[in-house]
């Protein structure tokens, strides 16, 4: 059956059409190679992220443990509250309790290196399932209180601080000042949970914690058989919520509106996979749906374009195509005819985009290597390359290729009149319905190419946005830490005592210039006496506020004794000061402002200005892409939280400051675990990474953009070429040259507004929609005008589009222009 | 000179060349058609007819010799006086209509009246349908060419062509796509014209058509073979002629 509609004849025929035009064919590969590549790469990079099953023997029923809800991101569960309910989880076997993640100090040789530690439960290792290279996994009785330190280390430490010196088995390195013995190496590329390099055992603080303690675990489990992940996440909401009623949080306190957000979102829980676990909730879906949004666009493109190229192939083969319908070919086989066209254009297609999507790759793995430190901070399951999935995607993403493809030509030999054009030549019907579809298709195109145009810029802004933002951060010879103070040994007076104390400890250190304690707290309302209402960064601070690079400009900084008794006085930043007072000098001016988060109002004299340097949210993890200058700093009082950050200025090198700060903090906090980070390494990877993302970001849009508006020119300039005959009536009727263009360049007008007011109501909204969800206000002057430039050059092009056509149209002689078929 | 010279041809050539190939289309062409003449230009098949009408259209240009149009040298006016020509004083009716398929009928007739910068929309208007209604058309107006038999759209094709009210019409072939009451229906439509003082110029190959004229040129591999005013000689001659073609025919069919 298969070789009556399509036999070796046909084959000869197809191939021969596709060398008889080998431009119309490299152009079509190209154009459909284009567009499935960056699809392809966009799927392979969204899956890796977010949806690749783990490499581990039991991976798929390996999940995390979370507090709050899928919007909200996998939150992590403070560690009494997990100690309440775990043993009553009946859908979930295998939990385990682990704090990781977090950066430690391991000092050889007289040196100090960052290495990612995990605390766990010695069962990590039996979840895993997966061996130590050399050398034994955690056992029960390390972790008992008093055994001996113990650690596991990854393959990746063995090998770049200890050489690969298989003697490192059995003795004893410093792990954050504890002489701790290396029990076993694990293999390369684990780093289960995700990024550790080093495992130790939990601590009791962790796995028997004091309740109402702020220390949090990030558990993982295996499902147990027969359960499944909504089971699971069902049973952990209803103990998450029954745990909130045992344990209400406390509405007096002034939280930050960062950890507000915590604890609002702990009263729910639910259990994902570890992926999906990094994406970060609502603004990670979101995120991942615009990446795919963009590459979906560009591949429905890519299909347009070649679609309408195989459209234009087909108007011109309609005089052969009436033929054989004359000779009784069956239209089936005429289909298979075309569609066999479509299949060798889309399977070269699919194999060049096959290539382009590895080769993108390739590089991404690379640049990943060289931002996140030779992969040390790299999940583990972020292995970017061709595999079974990419290949499973290629087939399907040609599949539809093809569906899209060959849909418009044999929508076009199906209905065509061939009758007609074997007749008299006229394109009577045809033309009419032809004409509408190749207008309609210019439409679809300019709505798609509009729509990606601003959801592009959004993309490409906001990494351009974090580039800048961070290259604003000083993070030179920067180090923090964050500060969970237990409350049971912490109570109110002694927590301020912990922060003096811990201020007056490393200014004692030589290699430490300052240092600087401070709690974000959202935002307040600034009342000016003409009653503008202004919205400004609300610090509380204890310390130095030069450590992050403020200069004072007048007045004097806070001091210890502002922290006592409530002494009523702020620090405002200079943008501030110019907007409430522009006339006069701000110091000993009364501010009255009102907290967002508590509502109270509060009068408070400015003692001190400082310059526009504001504080990054980024030092307290809330990292904003639209940081306001405006900012009240207020001294730490008895009434703050428990929660705080503390940064540090060091000179020298950043390992000795990085000892130096660890040894504080366990001296006037033995109980506890501080992760300390340097701001420094960790903005430059970040810096990377933003770099990365904005070539990415940019480079995809641009291409997109090009082969966009390479197929709006093609379906244009088809378009013109459709209405040859019509410019030679035209013209015979008295048109001249000057009304033919106008006239033409008046309709692709009305296709381009068209298509741009469809895009426009769809994007605007979409647009609102994901600043509404991230939280940020993007939309500034460069945006805008890059949205403009962006939409002016498709302007441009759809315009020239016309005009090329029509002036080589116009140089045939009005005869010659009636006679083209 | 024939008195009231519209159109006057003086060794006109037309050459193709494709690649290497030259083809003369046309070759030493004197004519000349006064105004209010009804002209048929007959021949066989690739003679050069068309392009005969495509040059006194002005919608292609002589290789040589010297084209007068109303005394004017046609050869030397720019781009933009030809179109302005071609909409005023031309009216052109197509064997294929070529009427514009995204345009209704009333948009097709007044589409070159929209090319003309003396007329108010109103006179438009006007002008259109006093159109439609010569043709018949009236009740079709808001119609697609899609919509429409043949003979409706060389009907339309016609109405376009003399909405403008052109000094003279060109035809080419305007039966030659049409049924037999159909292809009378147009040319009765010209006929008509032609009393109202039109002059037209008509390509055919249809002898029976051709004869309709007043005047009948004879085209024969791009050489004007005869000229001559039809009277019955003519038509008994060119009947005489087309016998004799179509015996011919049948013989070498049997052969």
């Amino acid at each position: 059956m298969i070789y009556s509609l399509f036999n070796k004849t046909d084959l000869k025929y197809t191939l021969r059409l596709l060398a008889k035009k080998p431009g119309f064919t490299l152009l079509s590969v190209l154009v459909l190679a284009g567009g499935l590549g960056l699809s392809i790469f966009t799927f392979t990079f969204s899956y890796t992220m977010a949806y690749k099953p783990v490499d581990l023997p039991n991976g798929d029923s390996i999940v995390r443990i979370c507090a709050g809800t899928r919007n909200s991101g996998c939150l992590p569960i403070k560690a009494f509250e997990f100690a309440a309910i775990r043993n009553e989880i009946t859908t979930l076997d295998r939990i385990v309790a682990l704090a990781g993640g977090g950066d430690v100090y391991v000092e050889f040789e007289g040196r100090a290196h960052r290495v990612i530690a995990t605390h766990t439960e010695w069962t990590l290792f039996e979840v895993a399932q997966i061996e130590p290279m050399m050398g034994r996994a955690l056992l029960p009785g390390d972790q008992e209180p008093g055994a001996d330190p113990v650690t596991v280390i990854g393959h990746e430490i063995w090998q770049s601080l200890f050489d690969g010196d298989e003697s490192i088995l059995g003795s004893t390195i410093n792990v954050r000042g504890i002489n701790t013995r290396v029990v076993g190496i694990m293999p390369e590329g684990y780093k289960f949970p995700s990024t550790s390099q080093l495992w130790l055992p939990i601590t009791d603080s962790l796995l028997q914690p004091i309740e109402n303690g702020l220390t949090t675990v990030n558990p993982v489990a295996t499902i147990r058989e027969g359960e499944s992940r909504a089971s699971a996440s069902s049973e952990m909401n209803r103990l998450m919520s029954r745990i909130r009623q045992l344990y209400p949080i406390d509405s007096n306190k002034e939280y930050s509106s960062q950890f507000q957000r915590y604890l609002d979102g702990v009263s729910s829980g639910h259990v994902t996979t570890l992926p999906q676990s990094l994406m970060g909730g609502l603004e990670g879906i979101v995120m991942t749906g615009v990446l795919n949004l963009l590459a979906g666009i560009v591949f429905l493109l890519a299909c347009i374009n070649v679609g309408t190229l195989l459209l234009a192939r087909v108007n011109d083969r309609l005089k052969d195509i009436s033929v054989r319908v004359a000779l009784g070919a069956p239209r089936k086989r005429l289909m298979i005819q075309t569609m066999a066209e479509s299949v060798a254009i889309a399977v070269l297609g699919g194999l060049l985009a096959l290539l382009m999507a590895g080769g993108g790759m390739a590089i991404l793995s690379v640049f990943i290597s060289s931002a996140f430190e030779g992969g040390g901070s790299v999940p583990f399951w972020y292995s970017f390359g061709l595999n079974g999935s990419t290949l499973l995607a290629v087939i399907i993403f040609v599949g539809l290729t093809l569906l899209l493809t060959s849909a418009i030509p044999c929508w076009r030999i199906v209905n065509g009149d061939f009758n007609a054009v074997m007749r008299d030549g006229t394109r009577g019907a045809l033309g009419l319905r032809s004409g509408r579809l190749s207008r309609s298709l210019v439409v679809v195109a300019i709505a798609l190419i509009s729509l990606l145009l601003y959801v592009g810029v959004l993309a490409g802004g906001s990494a351009i946005k974090m580039k800048e933002i961070l290259s604003g951060v000083d993070g030179e010879n920067l180090l923090g830490a964050a500060l969970a103070l237990d409350p049971e040994r912490f109570p109110d007076d002694q927590r301020l005592q912990f922060f003096r104390s811990l201020n007056q400890s490393l200014s004692q250190d030589t290699g430490i210039s300052n240092s600087l304690v401070y709690i974000p707290k959202g935002s307040v309302s600034v009342n000016t006496s003409s009653g503008q209402n202004i919205q400004a960064t609300f610090t509380a601070v204890l310390g130095s506020l030069e450590t992050f690079g403020a200069t004072l400009q007048e007045g004097r900084r806070l001091t210890e004794i502002d922290s006592v008794g409530d002494q009523a006085v702020a620090v405002i930043s200079r943008s501030l000061a110019d907007r409430l007072w522009p006339d006069t000098s701000a110091v000993g001016q009364e501010l009255l402002i009102t907290s967002s988060e508590s509502g109270n109002a509060l009068s408070k004299r400015v003692v001190g200005v400082l310059d526009n340097r504001p504080l990054s949210g980024l030092f307290s993890g809330q990292f904003s892409l639209s940081p306001s200058t405006d900012a009240v700093f207020l001294p730490i009082t008895l009434s703050d939280p428990n929660s705080a950050s503390v940064l540090v200025k060091y000179s020298g090198e950043s390992e000795r400051a990085i000892a130096a700060v660890s040894r504080v903090l366990r001296s006037l906090d033995p109980q506890s675990d501080y992760f300390i980070r340097n701001w420094e390494q960790q903005l430059t990877g970040m810096f990377m990474a933003a770099n990365y993302g904005m070539s990415i970001v940019i480079g995809c849009g641009l291409f997109a953009f090009l082969v966009a508006i390479a197929g709006i020119y093609g379906l244009t300039k088809n378009f013109v070429d459709l209405h040859i005959q019509d410019i030679g009536t035209r013209r015979a009727l008295g048109a001249t040259d000057r009304k033919i263009s106008q006239t033409f360049v008046l309709r692709g007008s009305k296709q381009l507004v068209t298509g741009f007011v469809i895009a426009t109501a769809i994007g605007i909204p979409l647009v609102y929609a994901i600043l509404l969800v991230t939280g940020s206000s993007l939309v500034d002057g460069t945006m805008l005008a890059i949205l403009a430039a962006s939409i002016g050059t498709l302007f441009t092009v759809v315009f020239l589009a016309i005009v090329f056509p029509i002036r080589e149209i116009l140089k045939l002689e009005p005869s010659e222009a009636l006679r083209h078929q | 000179m024939v008195q009231n010279t519209l159109i006057e041809l003086q060794a006109i050539e037309k050459v193709y060349s494709l690649e290497t190939i030259e083809t003369r289309a046309l070759q030493n062409i004197n004519l000349q058609i006064a105004q209010g003449e009804f002209v048929s230009i007959a021949g066989q098949s690739g003679c050069g007819k068309s392009t005969l009408l495509a040059i006194i259209g002005l919608l292609d240009v002589a290789t040589s010799g010297t084209y007068l149009l109303a005394g004017h040298d046609a050869s030397s006016i720019d781009r933009d006086e030809r179109a302005r020509l071609r909409n005023k004083e031309i009216g052109f009716v197509f064997q294929s209509f070529n009427l514009i398929s995204d345009l209704t009928v009333y948009e097709n007739i007044e589409l070159p009246l929209t090319y003309r910068t003396d007329l108010h929309s109103e006179e438009i208007k006007e002008a259109v349908h006093e159109s439609l209604e010569i043709v018949d058309m009236v009740s079709r107006k808001d119609h697609f060419p899609s919509q429409l038999s043949g003979g409706q759209q060389q009907r339309v094709a016609v109405a376009r062509a003399i909405g403008g009210k052109p000094s003279m019409i060109l035809a080419d072939e305007p039966c030659g796509n049409l049924d037999s009451k159909n292809a009378e229906s147009v040319m009765q439509l010209l006929e008509r014209l032609h009393a109202e003082g039109t002059t037209i110029c008509m390509v055919t190959h249809d002898p029976k058509s051709a004869l309709r004229a007043e005047r009948y040129v004879e085209l024969f591999d791009g050489q004007i073979v005869s000229d001559e005013l039809i009277v019955d000689q003519t038509r008994e001659r060119v009947f005489q002629a087309q016998l004799a073609a179509l015996g011919g025919h049948k013989l070498s069919n049997r052969l």
